[in-house]
């Protein structure tokens, strides 16, 4: 037996958490100015008014959405995403990312950038060592000697004392 | 006025051997520093000044206008190839060049991109040359109210990059011209600092733009990375590069329209290629018979936005050296260059060392030339990355964007930003909100923002100012137009099925 979904259910909650999001931060924006000089609220009031008009249409339009499927006008239709084939290999990619963060500042910057590219190319599917390590050494190589040889611009510097 | 005698001392002076190596050097320099994300033309301008100040005053100008001119373009590559802009006014020539990528067409849009830099280049260096002190005159007149008019009308192509979903267009327009006033404002307020001193000089715009453009195109790769960067059929060759510089040629309408409204954007103080190729791509868009296409790898819009973003510099470098306003970060570090050598840019400059100046603005003509020629060859490289597959290109894509984000200030924070905006601009894209639409809202909210201020503080009757005033008036008049028109086809596009 298959019944139509409830409207929580049908509810787009990523779509939700968009305005959700945007709205939060204007709210945080707003609070702090609000005891600033009236001059320099004097862009940012009305643009805070039409921004929570703008958010209250988009959240109608989700809504509407849910509520009445078949009714979502052309407004509401997000755009086409692109072909996922592997959504896990992007979320193994994003936590890759996330330790290539915490990285940069405890084991090295260019320890840690060389480390995520061969992780990076590992998780995508790439399996010749040789391509590995060459692309690596080589990127990597190209960029220190750029960044921070030539250019001279300061890096992290690392607790293992790695660069 | 235009000095006669001042111009043919200067062709005297630029006829020499020396010119041809530092101009080719400067040119492929600014290339490849405004080609790597991070990088940028003003920093390798920068890195440059000290050898200039050995070269002497003309050598040093020539090769930094050099370095100039080739940054104009460099950022085009990877906006067009892997929808990476090197530089700010890249984000619209990847609108429409990294979509004609895709469609396999990577050759011709770099090709087109060349040509449309080359061509707008023309069109600023001859109005440099020529109309220099009455461009000048005009853009003196312009205060508060008409750069705050600048900027609504920049903003009003919110509406071009919405697609089906107006409303959430407008929002991230919104949002973004938020995240472009967080930190210090103009009369000294903390705005949504959070304590944080990093925020103190802003959101820094080009880890967004990295972040909000590259990142959601790089997580849709990595999903099916067994593809490859682009869907380009056939190797990429010189002989197709030169075909879109032709195509480009063909469309001479689009080509000096776009080239007129960069000079004159250029010109005026405190804008820079972002806001020409903005309004230049706007305004082409507005005036198209198929404004659907712009946005899906439309040659206009990539034509468009490269030849305002080289026209913009005649009319910046024309402030810069009349007013003594740099207009950009290239034109300050080219003020620096100057004031290094002794010399204050304004009406003295041109009294005291005309010949110096005009040679210096003869050899722009030079770089250009060596833009076309360098630039091509470029291009037949750069269109080779665009087929390597993309389980080994993405993983090094990231780490560039990631180092490129964090040499720009040398700041971990700005890594993160670049992380977090990334995340953001996936979502966003994937529901149907247009990234690009915050990016335009952080470049012209802040300007917006401050120019009001300026209003309040500089007339009694406040924004009531602009309609007191031709230039600004009118400019509201022509907004309000575009607004209304918008508006109406909205409506009639939404009666027309049930109707």
């Amino acid at each position: 037996m298959t019944g139509k979904p409830s409207f929580v259910r049908r509810l787009d909650w990523v779509g939700l958490l968009i305005p959700a999001v945007i709205g939060g931060f204007v709210i945080l924006f707003y609070s702090s100015v609000k005891d600033a000089p009236e001059i320099d609220r004097v862009f940012v009031t009305p643009l805070a008014i039409a921004g929570a008009m703008v958010l209250l249409v988009v959240l109608w339009g989700e809504l509407r959405a849910a509520w009445q499927p078949a009714s979502a006008t052309p407004d509401d239709e997000p755009e086409a995403p692109s072909e996922a084939s592997n959504p896990w290999r992007v979320v193994g990619f994003i936590a890759l990312m996330v330790l290539y963060l915490l990285g940069m500042a405890h084991v090295g910057f260019f320890v840690s950038s060389f480390l995520m590219i061969v992780a990076g190319m590992l998780c995508l599917g790439v399996r010749d060592i040789r391509q590995l390590i060459v692309i690596s050494t080589a990127l990597i190589g190209t960029e220190y000697v750029l960044f921070a040889q030539i250019l001279d611009i300061p890096f992290p510097a690392s607790a293992l004392g790695l660069f | 006025m235009f000095d006669v005698d001042a111009f043919l001392q200067a062709t005297q002076l630029v006829i020499d051997w020396w010119m041809v190596p530092l101009v080719v050097f400067g040119v492929f320099w600014g290339i490849v520093f405004s080609a790597i994300p991070g990088l940028s033309g003003s920093t390798g301008m920068a890195v440059l000044l000290p050898f200039c100040f050995t070269l002497g005053p003309l050598y040093g100008l020539v090769l930094l206008l050099g370095v100039y001119t080739g940054a104009m373009w460099g950022g085009a590559i990877p906006a067009i190839l892997i929808n990476t802009p090197g530089s700010a006014p890249a984000i619209f020539t990847g609108l429409d060049g990294y979509p004609m990528a895709r469609q396999g067409k990577a050759s011709e849009a770099l090709g087109m991109s060349i040509m449309a830099s080359v061509a707008g280049g023309l069109v600023g260096s001859l109005a440099l040359m020529v109309i220099i002190f009455p461009l000048a005159s005009v853009t003196l007149r312009f205060g508060p109210p008409e750069m705050f008019m600048v900027a609504i009308f920049g903003l009003t192509i919110v509406s071009a990059l919405a697609g089906k979903a107006f409303s959430k267009a407008l929002l991230a327009g919104m949002f973004g011209m938020f995240l472009g006033m967080v930190g210090l404002s103009h009369t000294g307020t903390m705005r949504a600092t959070f304590g944080s001193v990093d925020l103190l000089d802003g959101i820094p715009l080009m880890p967004v733009l990295i972040g909000m453009v590259a990142m959601p195109e790089l997580f849709n790769l990595m999903a099916r990375s067994s593809t490859k960067l682009s869907v380009d059929g056939q190797l990429p060759s010189l002989r197709r590069v030169w075909q879109g510089c032709v195509q480009t040629l063909q469309r001479p309408k689009i080509l000096l329209q776009s080239s007129f409204v960069g000079l004159f954007v250029g010109a005026l103080p405190g804008t820079g290629g972002d806001v020409a190729s903005i309004v230049a791509y706007n305004e082409s868009r507005r005036l198209s018979d198929r404004p659907d296409l712009y946005g899906k790898g439309n040659p206009d819009g990539l034509i468009a936005a490269e030849a305002a973003n080289n026209s913009q510099e005649g009319g910046a470098i024309a402030t810069m050296l009349a007013l003594g306003f740099p207009g950009s970060s290239g034109t300050a570090v080219l003020l620096g260059a100057l004031i290094m050598q002794g010399w204050v840019p304004g009406p003295r400059l041109f009294t005291e060392n005309a010949p110096i100046v005009y040679a210096a603005i003869l050899s722009t003509f030079f770089s250009l030339f060596a833009l076309l020629a360098l630039g091509i060859l470029m291009c037949g490289v750069g269109a080779r990355i665009s087929r390597a597959p993309a389980k080994i290109v993405v993983p090094c894509i990231v780490v560039l964007t990631f180092i490129g984000a964090y040499v720009i200030r040398s700041s971990l924070f700005d890594v993160m930003i670049l992380f977090v905006f990334g995340l953001l601009g996936w979502a966003m894209r994937r529901r149907g909100y247009p990234p690009a639409a915050v990016i335009l809202g952080l470049v012209l909210g802040p300007m917006a923002d401050a120019e009001l201020v300026r209003i309040y503080q500089s007339f009694p009757e406040g924004i009531w100012a602009i309609f007191t005033r031709p230039i600004s008036g009118l400019m509201a008049a022509v907004v309000a137009f575009f607004l209304l028109r918008s508006l109406f086809k909205t409506l009639t596009v939404r009666r027309a099925p049930t109707g």
